[in-house]
């Protein structure tokens, strides 16, 4: 088990290396200078260079690089070009907008998914079968910006129930908070609640099959003490492995999201930046999401060893 | 148990509906504070390091004040100065200080204040991004407390109408380095709280407020601003987003919808030395070939109105312009002909990000296309534009807004994007920069904007329109933008 967690730990780190070099070098490639950007159209060749020199832009790429890194070691991750604060800061303050909001996604799309998944396989090609598959084909289609603006015309602008977006902040309590987040995290949930009830009902179909199960049956067991003790923890596993590649999906899906809904979280941070080559930015927050959703990858690979051994003694 | 989560569940849902209502009606009895919804954040608040409008349309008035300030008609008007004397040969402009001001961290203003703030905008490490507004001062000098002299090096027509940009405001030596962040300045309001991403607090500062808090909220996706709008949780949008959804707007009568001007002449710019737009013909067809309501119809939803050259309609120097080359596709294929183009030919059209050129592409495209000119349509980002377009002169045609106040000067700049040059054109802004008559200097702009319409520089479509939408009962929200601002000094509830 050590041995195989110092070997997915390795595979960790190369991989954040290999994903620093990349951002570095498409950061590099990418037209538009940010200190033209900042500056505008009527600014001057020594304003400019002024400019330059300020954000260390005249620097040569290598040393940039370099410096970058070494900075991202010691976990000093440089100023926002153009807000002139700590990116740290920065993305603490989005963090706690973007996490609870794809937390709620999660929750409310594996509340959702995985009971209707399981009820669609216990009642194979009959008529509840076919509406989850048909509720699961919808939520795939409609992009989540549309559900989005649905949600918020119905929700916040008819009925007056909810904010139309934006965040109350936690300052203002849990509860308003909790509740700015709600339709953003069914709009980003529900995709992937429909993507999961798929994977949740094919699972289930295929262990409902297996020798087990029948010898299970044989034994006269319940249908829910099978499907809870015996089909349920062996569906397991492809879930999990979707419900840790949703991870990723909700953070992508958050830049959509809480632009439709205000939301200042880390999404929007990035969107922003990147329109605005605040390229300090772009590159922390990339390198902090692909290091969240590699850890997260490396906790699901736990997680797996945890469920199932075979896959460590195989590897 | 289960019906325990179940109760635990409904109160936490029930919560926030009960909080937020009763605030909701405590708001309503005394209502003095006001959120205006902005599309762009600020990138930071120091209006004296960055070309962004929206740093302006946050701080101008409300959180610094200049020397002079622009009012809602475009005049300048005193601020800090109360008063001032010019010299018989317009070098020496002597300014009387208003006495008694301070900056919101308790520091005095003075004369000395007036020479830091203009010496380190147009300073050697200055990142002002309008140096040019202070190319014509040579000194600038504290005579004593409450006086303060500028002397110029050739005269400037416009120096008082520059010192009233948001790039021209006073700042403090204690406290300039902070002010992208914390910004202190002289103005009714100062900073209360910034939340990255979200919105901007001002608050009273003193009595001159006539609210007590301004919140300003970034919403950048125009559906979520109409939202916002509906649901009541954002007072104003003073340059609204989505032109489509006016309509609705003004058929509601919580609401009150204002179409005003802003600075934006929106051309379709046009490189005057790439063949064969070098050829004046050229030029002059496509100017025939532009129907301006069609495109004011299908890229902004009607709302605007067409200009004929480079210069706003409220101005009171506006001459209409826009019957120079009349809609005649005849007249325009028998231009191309004479050109040696009796076909047509390919060129590419790059678009920046903002609607009125992505929806105003496609309209230009189908438009030209009717006399043979067929346009390959290149989407850009800003960064892109600024390089490529702006700085790389790699563009054949595209499509922008000119925003910055009175900037029919770039027409007589040795080297501008558009690569125009004209002779004539820079003998008038040359005889603009020593007069000072107004009714001379009209004359004067009159006959600028004649020169560009005839020669066709660029196409001439229209000023972008400001859309202000606010709930009935707001006052004092401006019209017109004749600079980039949100100017709520004197904004309240009737």
């Amino acid at each position: 088990m050590i041995a195989y967690a110092v070997r997915r730990l390795l595979v960790l780190l190369v991989t954040l290396l290999a994903a620093s070099g990349a951002i570095f070098v498409v950061l590099e490639i990418l037209p538009g200078d940010p200190a033209l950007l900042i500056l505008g159209i009527e600014a001057r060749e020594d304003t400019l260079a002024a400019l330059r020199a300020q954000l260390g832009l005249d620097r040569p790429a290598a040393l940039r690089y370099v410096q970058w890194i070494g900075g991202l070691a010691i976990g000093h991750l440089g100023n926002s070009h153009t807000y002139s604060v700590p990116v740290t800061d920065l993305i603490a303050q989005r963090l706690v907008v973007t996490i609870p909001l794809s937390l709620m996604a999660l929750i409310l799309s594996t509340v959702l998914a995985v009971p209707l998944g399981m009820f669609a396989a216990t009642r194979h090609n009959r008529i509840g079968d076919y509406g989850v598959m048909s509720f699961s084909q919808i939520g795939m289609a409609i992009p989540n910006f549309w559900f989005g603006i649905l949600l918020v015309l119905l929700f916040a602008v008819t009925l007056g129930w909810f904010p139309s977006g934006g965040f109350a902040g936690w300052s203002a309590g849990i509860g308003p908070a909790l509740w700015s987040l709600l339709l953003p995290a069914i709009a980003l949930g529900l995709p992937e609640a429909a993507i999961l009830a798929r994977v949740t009902r094919s699972a289930v179909l295929e262990t409902l099959g297996a020798d087990y199960v029948r010898t299970a049956r044989a034994k006269g067991v319940g249908e829910r003490a099978i499907l809870l003790r015996h089909v349920l923890r062996n569906a397991l596993i492809p879930m999990t492995t979707i419900i840790g590649l949703q991870f990723a999906f909700l953070l992508a899906g958050s830049i959509v999201v809480e632009n439709v809904f205000f939301l200042p979280g880390l999404g929007r941070l990035i969107f922003q930046a990147v329109t605005q080559r605040d390229i300090v930015v772009v590159r922390d927050v990339a390198m902090f999401l692909v290091a969240l959703v590699v850890v997260v990858n490396f906790a699901v690979d736990l997680a797996y060893a945890v469920i199932d051994p075979r896959p460590r003694a195989g590897s | 148990m289960k019906k325990r989560i179940a109760l635990a569940l409904a109160v936490t849902a029930m919560l926030p509906a009960l909080v937020t209502t009763q605030a909701q009606t405590a708001q309503a009895q005394t209502k003095d504070t006001l959120v205006i919804g902005m599309t762009l954040e600020p990138p930071h608040l120091d209006p004296t390091a960055g070309a962004a409008a929206a740093i302006d349309e946050v701080v101008y008035a409300n959180l610094f004040e200049g020397l002079t300030r622009i009012d809602e008609n475009g005049a300048v008007l005193p601020q800090l100065a109360t008063s001032w004397e010019i010299s018989e040969d317009g070098l020496t402009y002597t300014f009387n200080l208003k006495s008694g001001v301070k900056f919101h961290d308790g520091t005095d203003f003075t004369a000395d204040d007036v020479v830091f703030s203009l010496d380190r905008a147009r300073g050697e490490d200055s990142v002002n991004a309008q140096k040019q507004l202070f190319a014509a001062i040579d000194t600038v000098e504290a005579v004593d407390p409450t006086t303060a002299k500028i002397t110029l090096s050739r005269p400037e027509g416009q120096l008082l109408f520059n010192l009233g940009w948001g790039d021209a405001v006073m700042v403090a030596p204690e406290s300039a380095e902070g002010n992208k962040a914390t910004p202190i300045g002289t103005g009714p309001f100062k900073l209360g709280q910034w939340a990255q991403g979200d919105r901007v607090e001002l608050v009273a500062n003193d009595d001159r407020a006539k609210l007590s808090k301004v919140t300003f909220k970034f919403i950048a996706d125009a559906s979520a601003q109409m939202a916002a709008m509906m649901a009541e949780d954002v007072d104003a949008f003073a340059n609204f987003g989505a032109p489509e959804t006016v309509a609705q707007f003004q058929a509601d009568s919580r609401f009150e919808v204002v179409v005003g001007n802003t600075e934006g002449e929106t051309i379709l710019s046009t490189n005057n030395t790439r063949p064969p737009f070098d050829d004046i013909r050229v030029r002059q067809a496509i100017a025939h070939t532009l129907d301006r309501q069609e495109f004011i119809d299908g890229a902004y939803f009607g709302l605007g109105t067409p200009i004929g050259s480079h210069f706003a309609p409220h101005h009171p120097a506006y001459v209409d312009l826009t019957g120079t080359y009349p809609l005649d596709l005849d007249k325009a294929k028998a231009l191309l002909a004479e050109a040696g183009f009796p076909d047509g030919f390919k060129a590419t059209l790059k678009l920046p990000p903002p609607p009125y050129a992505r929806r105003g592409g496609e309209v230009i495209a189908a438009q030209l296309a009717r006399v043979g000119i067929e346009l390959e349509i290149i989407p850009v980002e800003w960064a892109q534009w600024l390089e490529q377009v702006f700085r790389g002169d790699d563009f054949d045609l595209t499509i922008v807004s000119h925003t910055e106040p009175q900037d029919i000067g770039i027409y007589a700049r040795d080297k501008y994007y558009f690569n125009y040059q004209s002779a004539d054109l820079v003998a008038v802004m040359d005889e603009l920069a020593v007069t000072a008559d107004p009714a001379a200097r009209n004359a004067l702009l009159g006959r600028a904007q004649r020169i560009l319409a005839e020669d066709a520089v660029n196409g001439y479509i229209f000023q972008l329109p400001k859309i202000g939408i606010w709930r009935q009962g707001l006052t004092g929200m401006w019209r017109n933008s004749p600079v980039q601002a949100n100017d709520v000094t004197g904004v309240s509830w009737q």
